[in-house]
């Protein structure tokens, strides 16, 4: 299977040649170079997922293939289903991203177009590799290469400060991920997922270091993946990273620590701490629940499009955890579905954001009002986003929320589709708010609950076209909305989900040469349950966000007691890397002292 | 003490985060973040020791000659490097901000907030 | 939020984070008896299998050699990064600044001292197999060889034999060439980064395979990507100093 490497390896060549010549080639050599090779990276992604459909395939770096049951001595990629999914989605948002940023005059342009290629790699190297160390060093590699690129065309210091935040939070967590590592290399000897999974179940023992490195590690990932309290960065990356590097942020980046967590845990863990899973998924249902719920509340308040945007996918990412904290092939399924459309949706919506900065050097929500009626292409498309976010029946998310809700009440988690439907009406109401006044120019000019922000500088570029930049923006919307009306995939989602949690054959392929059992056959039905709910999400989104434009308007108490409620959180979000840093000890304290103490041996 | 490196390390990382939480320069900040690197590296050595064990290199001692563990030096290595990228790339940011604001005190230069 | 708040929660967070230190820690293998099978394994393997002495850079650049490849793309990554952040705010070409050292002294031993740390860098490098050291280890003495220079010298010195423009496309070669090795592995019909030059000898020179090109090419990389940020740094320094930079 000689594609698996070079899905990744070529797109890293052609940076570094990018990077190479680019100083001396005109510009649109780069970006033609850029498209060329992620879409060759998209093809060979799409093959990987046809033919990982019944089958794991593995790659052995460095021709380090070990023979059935002996001990593997190099690095191992295990590409499943899933993993292959993952990656094809961070090539087409790549793809959508580069083609965005097509023609843009800043002398250094060639520079962002290599690193954003490298981004996009190392985030695909990450899901299709099966060695630990080898993910954190793709890890590692994704996180430097976003930094740089949240502190591109920094000329005043709000990037600066976002770019420098996001470092700081993402290294301590990668630092508690390393630790993780450390603890279990210690324990086990190897590296290879398969390898220390099957070692941990073997030996039996979950003791203080296989809980304190269960810990860690997800906590670590959690910082990535953005769940209170390691939320802090992402608004401030975001809020200051150019449109397009936002779309493959929260489209995939996010998304990343949340499929590392499942990983990680399905894996290496789910033998030795497989009894534990009760416990376990209180621990992160609760993490989820608060994080969607913060997530909602806070899209509410904001006037930055862009912050806006970044606390709705801080909901959404509280929603995709408590879809894996269920533990379940059929909830991760709808967890898959579900990332796969808020990923095209939430990127048009930044993409948006970012025509509307290019015309207008404005992303404040008031500042702009009325001022979108000229970019009809773009109302389209932020309506169209903000469409498929709300998940209206058979279409956007519908079918992840469908999947979740429908898994959890069988389960008894009957709160669960609640606590969706809030983080789903909460942050889409503030995006249909903010496009109602943005495009329509609806409602007041003025709004008592919105946070007092910056706003940020204008790109000193010129582009190539608006006209460009929007129809990507419309396509992206579209293909959100589209996700869900696809009715194969919820029965892909959840076959793939099963191979995912299924640690036994995954050791057995990668260890022992052995073939993957066929998935057990899903047929899956829309029950009348979701359906209900998914009116409510839409009509919800839509009342709220519209009576959200005539916030104004709102009796003088309300407004006082919402303000009030609200001023905590936003002292909280200071913008103080101390700040933020304490929340990280803190959470690392809680949520990992949790996950600790319920897997402990001792207790 | 049988895990005292261990513990050191454990110590040293908490130093460096309590450095980090306390700074009021960003330099002081970024000077932390690789302190709490450095934790790392000695958990990984102090778990790849062996007693008696010498150097993984065999130029002039034989192959059954009992050494260290040659894996955890590696990925040493690897996260030293790490460490070097992003220590270069705080100290770049450090000093934008400075040129921006005239301050390097992480709660003089919040401007995003909310 | 003020500093008390945030003490409060630090505090609080600080003594749970170090009770999970601590748990986990304590039930490692007591310090000095690591039995760990990956270390051993590779150990009893590196003479026999890959004719190499070093079984630190066999693992670096053979057996792990993938992620050492990724690690040489966060240096280019990061490397790269200090260059765009840096540049942008220098108005003026910094060239024809003029910051010498006045002593004769110091500047010949300066350029004595720099020279043979070139060479002993350039040792390192070539001997990652047989003794200690390796790409990585000998890119750093290479960069501090330049290093040496801007110190005892003056900078126009550094930047003639270590400008931006010299050391960017010197770091992208070495990284990118990493890669390309690993294809060119693959189109030769071995696995991706797969060493598939003969092995030579133990303990010469010429042992290591392709192994040894891609020690050379990360030796290219590592300098590169150091010799870029000092020189982005400098530039800045020097810059600061003679009122260069603001707009």
């Amino acid at each position: 299977m000689t594609i698996v490497p070079i899905v990744v390896a070529a797109p890293l060549l052609t940076a570094a040649l990018i990077a190479l010549a680019g100083k001396w080639l005109p510009h649109v050599v780069a970006d033609a170079a850029g498209l060329a090779v992620t879409g060759l990276s998209l093809a060979l992604a799409s093959v990987l997922l046809a033919r990982t459909s019944a089958r794991l395939i593995t790659y052995w770096f460095g021709g380090w293939r070990p023979r059935a049951g002996s001990f593997p001595v190099g690095i191992g990629w295990a590409v499943d289903r899933l993993g292959a999914g993952f990656a094809l989605l961070v090539t087409c948002l790549l793809f959508a991203a580069l083609a965005y940023s097509w023609r843009t005059m800043t002398e250094e342009h060639y520079l962002f177009v290599a690193l954003l290629i490298v981004f996009g790699a190392a985030m695909a190297g990450f899901v299709l590799s099966g060695d630990i160390f080898n993910m954190f060093v793709f890890f590692e590699l994704m996180s430097v290469a976003a930094f740089v690129l949240t502190a591109y065309q920094a000329e005043e210091a709000s990037p600066l400060q976002g770019a420098f935040n996001f470092a700081v939070s993402n290294t301590l967590g990668a630092f508690l991920v390393l630790t993780g590592i450390a603890l279990l290399y210690g324990r086990t000897g190897r590296l290879n997922l398969a390898a220390i999974g099957q070692t941990l179940t073997n030996q039996g023992r979950h003791d203080g270091l296989v809980a304190a490195a269960f810990a860690l590690i997800t906590c670590g990932f959690l910082v990535k993946a953005a769940l209170v309290p390691f939320h802090f960065w992402l608004a401030d990356a975001h809020a200051t990273a150019p449109a397009p590097v936002c779309v493959l942020f929260s489209g995939v980046m996010v998304e990343v620590g949340i499929f590392a967590v499942a990983r990680i845990y399905w894996t290496v863990f789910d033998g030795v701490l497989g009894e534990f899973q009760s416990p376990i998924r209180d621990v992160l249902l609760g993490v989820g629940v608060v994080t969607a719920v913060l997530g909602a509340v806070m899209a509410g308040a904001q006037r930055h499009l862009k912050r806006l945007l970044a606390y709705s996918t801080i909901a959404h990412a509280g929603c995709f955890m408590i879809g894996v904290a269920l533990l379940t092939p059929d909830a991760l399924g709808g967890v898959a579905a579900y990332i796969v459309a808020h990923a095209f949706a939430k990127g048009a919506l930044f993409l948006c954001g970012g025509v509307l900065l290019t015309r207008f050097g404005e992303v404040d929500e008031l500042l702009l009002h009325g001022s979108g009626r000229a970019l009809p292409v773009s109302a389209i498309a932020w309506f169209a986003g903000a469409l498929a976010l709300a998940s209206p029946p058979l279409l956007g998310t519908f079918t992840g929320h469908a999947l979740i809700d429908d898994t959890a009440s069988t389960m008894g988690y009957w709160w669960v589709p609640v606590v969706l439907a809030f983080a789903t009406i909460g942050s889409t109401a503030a995006i249909v708010r903010a496009g109602l006044r943005v495009y329509a120019g609806a409602g007041d000019p003025d709004d008592p609950l919105l946070a007092d922000e910056p706003g940020e500088a204008p790109p000193p570029q010129e582009r190539a076209s608006l006209g460009l930049m929007q129809a990507i923006a419309l396509v992206l919307a579209l293909a959100g909305l589209g996700v869900g009306a696809w009715t194969g995939l919820a029965t892909r989602a959840v076959e793939a989900a099963h191979t995912f949690t299924d640690r036994i054959s995954y050791a057995a392929v990668v260890l022992d040469h052995r073939a993957l059992p066929p998935p057990p056959p899903e047929t899956w039905h829309t029950t009348a349950a979701s359906v209900a709910w998914a009116v409510v999400t839409l009509v919800g989104s839509a009342a709220v966000g519209a009576a959200s434009v005539y916030r104004n308007r709102f009796p003088e108490p309300l407004t006082r007691a919402l303000g009030a409620a609200l001023a905590p959180l936003h002292a909280v979000h200071s913008g103080n890397i101390g700040d933020y840093v304490a929340w990280l000890v803190l959470g690392t304290g809680i949520v990992g002292g949790l996950l600790a103490v319920s897997v402990h041996g001792v207790l | 003490m049988t895990i005292l490196p261990y513990l050191l390390a454990v110590w040293i990382f908490l130093v460096g985060l309590v450095g980090i939480v306390t700074s009021r320069n960003l330099i002081h900040l970024t000077v932390c973040v690789s302190i709490c690197q450095s934790a790392t590296y000695i958990l990984l050595l102090a778990i790849g020791y062996k007693s008696h064990g010498t150097a993984p290199v065999f130029a002039d001692i034989p192959t059954s000659r009992k050494v260290v563990d040659p894996v955890v030096q590696s990925l040493t290595l690897t996260d030293i490097v790490v460490a070097v990228a992003v220590s270069a790339l705080l100290l770049a940011l450090a000093l934008k901000v400075f040129e921006a604001e005239g301050s390097l005190d992480p709660a003089e230069i919040a401007e995003l907030k909310g | 939020m003020t500093t008390r708040v945030r003490l409060a929660i630090f505090s609080s967070g600080l003594v749970l984070v170090a009770a999970l230190l601590v748990d986990g820690v304590s039930n490692l293998p007591p310090f000095g008896r690591y039995a760990g099978p990956y270390g051993d394994i590779v150990a009893r393997l590196v003479e026999p299998q890959r004719h190499m002495a070093n079984a630190v850079t066999a693992v670096v650049f053979d057996y792990r050699g993938f992620d050492t490849m990724g690690e040489e793309l966060i240096l280019f990554a990061a490397a790269s990064a200090v260059a765009l952040l840096l540049r942008e705010m220098r108005d003026h070409d910094t060239s024809d600044l003029v910051e010498g050292i006045r002593s004769d002294a110091l500047r010949g031993v300066g350029a004595l001292a720099a020279i043979v740390t070139f060479v002993l860098a350039l040792q390192v490098v070539a001997h990652g197999f047989i003794t200690p050291g390796g790409g990585f280890q000998g890119g750093v003495v290479l960069s501090a060889a330049f290093a040496l220079v801007f110190l005892t010298n003056e900078y126009r010195a550094y930047n003639r034999l270590a400008s931006s423009s010299f050391a960017e496309p010197v770091e992208a070669l070495g990284a990118g060439g990493y890669v390309f090795l690993g294809l060119l592995a693959l189109a030769l019909g071995f696995g991706f980064l797969e060493n598939f030059l003969p092995f030579g000898v133990t303990g010469r020179l010429r042992s290591g395979g392709s192994a040894a090109i891609v020690n050379w090419s990360s030796a290219l990389a590592v300098s590169g990507g150091f010799a870029l940020i000092f020189s982005e740094y400098l530039q800045e320094n020097v810059a600061v100093r003679h009122g260069r930079v603001g707009k």
